[in-house]
Formats: structure tokens, sequence, C-alpha cells
């Protein structure tokens, strides 16, 4: 048994599949590509793929990752190519690497991800980078989320761990995932006075280990 | 412009919707065509959602059937969920096609099959989203309408909305009909000359050269009349051979989680038991098994190209397939230690057919499914269905001690003949199998016994035995629906579940409806009926109102007993099976004998065979040549 940690891209359309969705779609591309995938014992055997943080529908993706867990060992690269034959448009597996024999889970060691969000109009550019400067200069800001299970108020702030402008009309963020509630993309957009209507779209750019130094590597 | 109209969708209609997977196209395996290229395009729609319409195998096989022919198109489309209709509606955009999400009505034809008369209201309301005029007189430049399935046994209620039907297997059919677009586009045929070449095309009925007429009083029908040289009956088209026909190697696999989310491996095509109730066991008349090694191969095809874990079996009765067992074994055989999965669906209620699911460890999958589709044997004789309570009881039997603890029952109430003491025996059935349950468990399984009785209401269709009687009075069958709930309410261990009765009324009047009811249902589709076959969609206060608009009362066409000398909406379209046995069998259903498959006895002389000069193919048969 060896184990690869994967990440692939959803482009274009694709970004409207759920992350369920993606599951049974790797599950088969997997078998299309005749990969050896490993089956967990017992009485319901289910493949080996282990999530990284989930995609949302609607944002396109360059960082949905997986582990996975081969019982027949693979040149990294082998892997890429066979599997990359058998996707649907729009999505590429452009990261496989082997892992040793003990490594920390992805849900365990990711705590970062950046987005890229677009704008349909220019904003101008001096609004844009106050109303930025004075979110930042905030402690706290708290949203309002509705939910099916109703209404519900979370701080903000605390998780966004950089924000700026970078010109022609895109948002570049990085939030902090962790205990609390991890603000949407849109919803610190909103909470620059920029509504959802108004955003072209949103793009998760990339997963990220940080440590307490600030210093940031690909998990 | 075509690029403008996709990123307005993918930008100001896909983030809004909910599921938006299912409008977005682009699966594995997803036919894309250069457009210029391509002679004639077209839409086939399963006019119900994704979700079903993904599930179809009919529909898998048609798609690879058109698509197949190099300058032949053919994308998809389904009925949009609710709030895609309604944003569709208000920012004033035609429905599209899910591959190269073009306008509807930018193709040469709209292809829908027709599987269930409750998705009638779908239809129309497809048409009109992709902003095309309903009605066939109405329409000249704009996409050709077609419709085929089994609803198409009896075409009549949406003859004036669709163009041409194509009546038995699409295989054969399908082909030349886009063949003869073709052709008339490049001729520079009117509507009206293209059809009426098409129906020239053996299967394929125009309705509009068929002129009907209706005696005053009691409204029965005085005549169908050809005109303009068309075939005064249209036979149904079957493909012989199915070993050697189209067979789609590269299923489209679909983008979210579907009905029936697996293979479908069609083992066969057509059923002789000769249930009296069952349109399908009529229809799809004769019985073509496919062989085995033909079956091996397909599946590891479909294996590799798509990558699925199940093989679903799929028939019309998989366990009357000569070689069952073999074929089991053969697969797992082939498919052994890599966790593929295969799958019974319809088995029969009897041992033989538990041992078949015991085989590919379908237990953990828990529940089975019988069907003794009546309570007591007097019933069961006159429906013709030939299980016996021993059978049921003894599957029961071999499930309860097999691991399984969910039993469903299948049954329908309102069938021709039927008394209290039916239902009675009914109850008693569900309370023997429930006894069997406490006894043959095995021990130490903590899931409790768990008995589901589905008891839905008899519909009678066109083509069958039943076709000339009507459907129960809607208070008489609700009042045996209270009483077996009453019956049932005693024991929580026994599960009981009806039909909606205005679903199955509603269903029954169109079922033999006539060319008549077209404006009902335009009227109930322009009062805003949709999903009818959807519980929280059904609005039979609409349709209520659409009938009294129309003048036109739903329980002549649901309950009206027609006699033998009656012509029937839909005399013009044969399956092949001759009117005559129809009614032979009727009598002895009334008399309460048993017909046996003919695979079984002699030949019954149902005509499927001189009529079509097809003939049935066998694989034990053929392999003992």
């Amino acid at each position: 048994m060896t184990d690869y940690r994967c990440a692939f891209s959803l482009l274009g359309d694709r970004k409207f599949l759920s992350h369920l969705d993606l599951l049974t779609m790797w599950q088969r591309a997997m078998r299309r590509a005749q990969i050896p995938v490993g089956y967990s014992q017992g009485f319901n055997p289910h493949t080996l793929f282990s999530f990284g943080p989930a995609h949302s529908v609607g944002v396109e993706d360059e960082a949905v990752y997986f582990d996975i867990t081969l019982t027949k060992a693979m040149r990294p690269a082998d892997l890429q190519e066979k599997v990359n034959a058998v996707l649907p448009e729009q999505i590429m597996l452009h990261t496989v690497k082997e892992l040793p024999a003990r490594y920390e889970a992805l849900m365990a060691c990711i705590n970062l991800a950046t987005y890229e969000v677009q704008l349909k109009e220019m904003p101008d550019e001096c609004q844009a980078q106050t109303r930025i400067k004075k979110l930042l200069q905030l402690d706290h800001y708290v949203m309002e989320r509705i939910t099916p299970k109703g209404v519900k108020s979370f701080d903000l702030r605390p998780a966004i761990h950089q924000l700026h402008y970078a010109g022609q009309g895109l948002f570049i963020m990085d939030i902090l995932l962790g205990n609390s509630t991890q603000p949407r993309p849109q919803e610190v957009m909103a909470a620059c006075g920029y509504a959802e209507k108004d955003l072209w779209n949103i793009k998760r750019s990339g997963l990220y280990v940080v440590n307490e130094k600030g210093e940031r590597r690909l998990p | 412009m075509q690029e403008h109209f996709a990123d307005i969708l993918s930008k100001e209609i896909f983030p809004y919707v909910s599921k938006p997977a299912q409008y977005i196209g682009g699966e594995y395996n997803t036919c894309k065509k250069d457009w210029q290229d391509c002679t004639v395009k077209g839409v086939f729609i399963f006019p119900d959602t994704y979700e079903i319409g993904m599930s179809h195998l009919g529909s898998r096989i048609l798609y690879d059937v058109i698509n197949r022919i190099p300058r032949f198109l053919m994308e998809r489309a389904y009925a949009p969920l609710d709030d895609m209709e309604q944003l569709l509606r208000k920012k004033g955009l035609p429905l599209f096609s899910i591959e190269s999400k073009r306008p509807l009505g930018d193709f040469d034809f709209l292809a829908f099959t027709l599987q269930y008369e409750l998705s009638y209201s779908n239809i129309l309301n497809i048409i009109d989203l992709a902003g095309i005029p309903v009605w066939s007189a109405e329409r000249d430049d704009s996409p050709l309408i077609l419709a085929g399935g089994p609803c198409a046994y009896n075409p009549e209620p949406l003859a004036e909305f669709v163009d041409a039907f194509l009546i038995g297997d699409g295989e054969e059919c399908f082909p030349e009909v886009v063949e003869m677009i073709e052709k008339g586009k490049q001729t520079g045929w009117d509507k009206r000359t293209l059809l009426r070449h098409m129906a020239d095309i053996p299967g394929v009925y125009v309705p509009r050269f068929y002129e009907i007429t209706y005696f005053p009083e009691q409204g029965k029908i005085k005549s169908i009349t050809a005109t303009d040289g068309v075939p005064s009956v249209v036979y149904k088209r079957v493909v012989q051979d199915m070993e050697h026909c189209v067979f789609p190697e590269k299923d489209v696999l679909p983008n979210m989680q579907i009905v029936h989310d697996r293979m479908m491996l069609e083992i066969m095509r057509g059923c002789n038991r000769g249930c009296r109730f069952c349109q399908a066991g009529v229809v799809y008349r004769p019985v073509r098994e496919k062989s085995v090694e033909v079956l091996r191969k397909q599946a590891a095809l479909l294996e590799e190209n798509c990558g699925y874990d199940e093989i679903g079996l799929v028939s019309l009765s998989s366990a009357d397939y000569s070689c069952i067992e073999k074929l089991v074994t053969g697969l797992m055989d082939d498919f052994q230690n890599q966790n593929v999965s295969v799958s019974l669906p319809s088995l029969r209620a009897d041992a033989f057919s538990i041992d078949l699911a015991k085989k590919v460890h379908q237990v953990r999958k828990g529940g089975i499914t019988l069907a003794p589709e009546a309570g007591s044997q007097r019933l069961r004789d006159i429906i013709n269905k030939n299980v016996t309570e021993e059978d049921v009881l003894s599957a029961a039997k071999a499930a309860f001690s097999e691991g399984w603890t969910q039993i469903k029952l299948y049954f329908m109430i309102g069938l021709p003949g039927e008394t209290y003491e039916d239902l009675d025996a009914m109850v008693d059935l569900a309370h023997k199998i429930l006894e069997i349950g406490r006894k043959y468990k095995v021990p130490g399984l903590k899931k409790p016994i768990q008995i589901t009785v589905s008891a839905s209401s008899f519909v009678p269709k066109a083509q069958t035995p039943f076709q000339w009687l009507g459907q129960e009075d809607k208070e008489s069958i609700g009042q045996k629906q209270e009483y077996l709930r009453e019956a049932f309410r005693k024991n929580s261990k026994i599960k009981f579940n009806t039909h909606n009765l205005n679903t199955s009324f509603l269903e029954a009047s169109f079922a033999r409806g006539d060319r008549r009811l077209g404006k009902v249902l335009y009227r109930a589709w322009q009062l805003g009926c949709k999903f009818d076959g959807w519980t929280e969609f059904f609005r039979y206060d609409l349709w209520e109102s659409a009938f009294t608009l129309c003048g036109i009362s739903p329980t002549y066409y649901a309950n009206m007993n027609y006699n033998d000398t009656d012509i029937l909406p839909y005399d013009h379209i044969s399956c092949g099976v001759s009117k005559k046995w129809l009614w032979q069998e009727l009598q002895k259903a009334k008399q309460g004998i048993t017909t046996l498959d003919c695979r079984q006895g002699p030949c019954n002389g149902c005509g499927i065979c001189p009529t079509l000069q097809v003939d049935q193919v066998y694989v034990k048969r053929k392999e003992n040549d």
C-alpha cells in the first residue's frame, strides 16, 4: 500500500459540480484509468480516498486535494498522465506526489485558503483600497448568514488573514480555516460593500499550511 | 452570439439555481460535434428531471444510435426544475441543450420520450420554454416535434402537439426519420411534404393524416380514416437481432447523483408471461435474449469505458432469462476481486429469484421486493399473474433465512373482478409473510422485520387485455384503501402505502384517452400544471378546472367500458399483438382461466410473430441447436 497526495482543478462550468458529485466522478475515473485503488476492509468495502477542504458549488477551484491509497506503487507522473487521459473536460489533476509512511492528514494540516474574486465592472481603485483598509482596521465584523436552520451570526474578521486589491477588478484574499465559521469569499466582498451580483467570478486558487511565523507551504 | 448565450447561462443563470450540475453538460463521454459539419441537429428530451432522465436506458441507447452517424448530431435536454424555469422566463431566455448550450429552437427536431402519461404537461412546458408554439398546426419553420416510447402506443392525447410518433424499437426507425429530415432540408420540402414522406417510413405515425370522427351522443369514435395514402395501420418496428444491433459502449456519465446510477446491461427485450394488466408485456414482444458471451463482452466494455462499480441487469423479468445463472456466475467471475457488484432488479416472487439475489450478495443492499399484485389466487388467475401463494411464501422464507429483514410487497387495488375477500386475502398474505419472518429471521440480526405493503390503483392501459375496461371509480377505490389501511393499522410491523387517487385517475383518463384530450392538456398546462407525477407539484384542482373549461368529463375516459365492436382511440397503431387475441384474453380473465407463457407451452396465438414476421430468441434454444 502506498499513499499519494493529489490536487486537481475545476474550471469553467465544472465549478458547478458538488463535492459529493466529485467523489463519484473520481471513483469512476480511477477505474477507467485502471489505477489500483485500495479498498477498506469490512462488510461494505469503500475506496480509500480522503479529501481535503471541500469544493464549494459555483467556485472555480485550482486546489481540490485528496489523498489516495494504492495497492501497488506507481510513479506519480504515470498516475497523473493515466488519470488525466480519462477525466471530463475542464477537470485536471495537476499535482501528484508520493507520501511518506507517516504524514499529516489533509484536514489536519491545511489551514489557509486563497481566493481570487473578479468584479464585473472595474471599481474605483481608491475606493477599493479604502474599503479594504477600513475592514482590516476592525477587530470584529459581525455578519449574518441565512442557513436552512435559521439566521446565524458570526464574526468574519478574525478569519481574514490577508486581503488586497490587485487591480483590474481583482481582489485576492487569504482566509484562515479553523474552528470558527469560515467566511465565504462573497461574504468578505459584501463586507467591503460589493454585492453578489457585482461579482463575475470566484476562484479558490490555493490551499496552504501556515505556521505561527506566517510561513506558508503547499500541503 | 452562441458563446455569448452560453456565457450568460454560466454567469447569470447557473449560479442562482439549485443543483446547477444538471444543466451544465460536459459529462464524460458526452458527444461533441462541430455544429457546422452536421446536416441534421436534434435534441433528445426526457420530459422529467435530469436525475430521472439520465437513468433511462432507452435514452442512452438512442443518443448513441443517432450520434454514431457522423453527420447527425443529437444533444440532450431535460425538464428544468421550477426555480430554473422561473429564472429563464424572468430573463426572457429560452431552454437550451446541455451539450452545446444552444436554444432548443436552433435545432431541426426535438424528440421526446413518452414514459408515463403524467409527464405530458412537462412536454408542453418544455416546447413553450423553447419559445416554440405548442400546437403542431402553428409551427412552420420551427423544429419538428417527434415522440416515441411506451405511451406512443396510445399517442392520441398528444396528436395535435407532436408532428410524428415513432412506434416500436427506436434503433430501427429513428435513423431513418433523421435521414428523411436531412433529405427534406436538402430538397427544400415544406413541413407538410416532409411529414407526408415520413409517414411512408414503417413505424412512423403522423397524426395529421388521420381523420377521426365521433358519434354525437355518447362520444365514442365513429371512424379513423387514413388520408393522403398513408397506411391505415402503423405497425411498430422491431429489432430482431438484439446481439448485433447498436449497443452504447460509452455511457454519458452523470454530473450528479441520479436515480439509477449504475451500468444498465439489457439482457433481453420483451416478456411473454402475459400478465393481463401489463402494457410492457404486450408492446415489447417478442422476447429476444442476448447471449451470455455477448453480454459479458458488453459489460467488460462498459466497465472499461465508464468505470462503473455496479452492473444492473435490465429486462422486464430477469429471472426468466434462459441462462440467468450462467450469466450471473460469468459476470461475477469476470469481475472477481474488482469490487464490481451485480444487481438484479425486477425479480419474480419465487425462491429461485431469491437464490439468484443471494448469489450476487444483494443481501446487504437492504430490502427485497416481491410483487404478487393480487391477494388471492382467484384474482391472480384473473390477471394471469402466474405466481402461487406457495411461490410467494417460499420466496419470503428464503429471503428471511438469507438475512433479509425488509420485504416490500406490491399489490394493485381496483383490479377487474376484485372483491373485499381479495382484499382480506391481501391482508392475510402480508401477515403470513410477517409470521414467516419471525420464524426464519437469522438470529442475532439487529434490524427489525419490516413489511411494506404498497398498493397502487389499477390503471387500464392501451393495448392490453384490460383496455376495454374502465378504472373502478375513485370513491370505490378510496373506500378499499381505507379498508386496507384500517386492517393494517393494528400491526406496527406492516407499513401500508397507497397511491394518490387523483393521480391514478388522471393517468387512467389519458391512458385510454383520445385526441379530444389535447385541449384539456393544453388548458391544464396553461393553468400551471407540470410535473404531475410529483406529489409536491400535482394540482388536481387545476386539472379539474381544465376539464370543466373544455366541457370534457374525465370520468368518461377513465371509467368507461368499451364493447368489442367499439373503435378504440388507438386502433390505427399496432404493436403486432392482435386485438382479437387481447379480447380473448379478456374473456378468459372473466372466467378465471390462465394463459401460460408460450415458452412453457404451445403458441397462444397472440399474433406477434406472424404479423411482424419476427421470431422469439432464446439463448438456450439456440445453444441446443
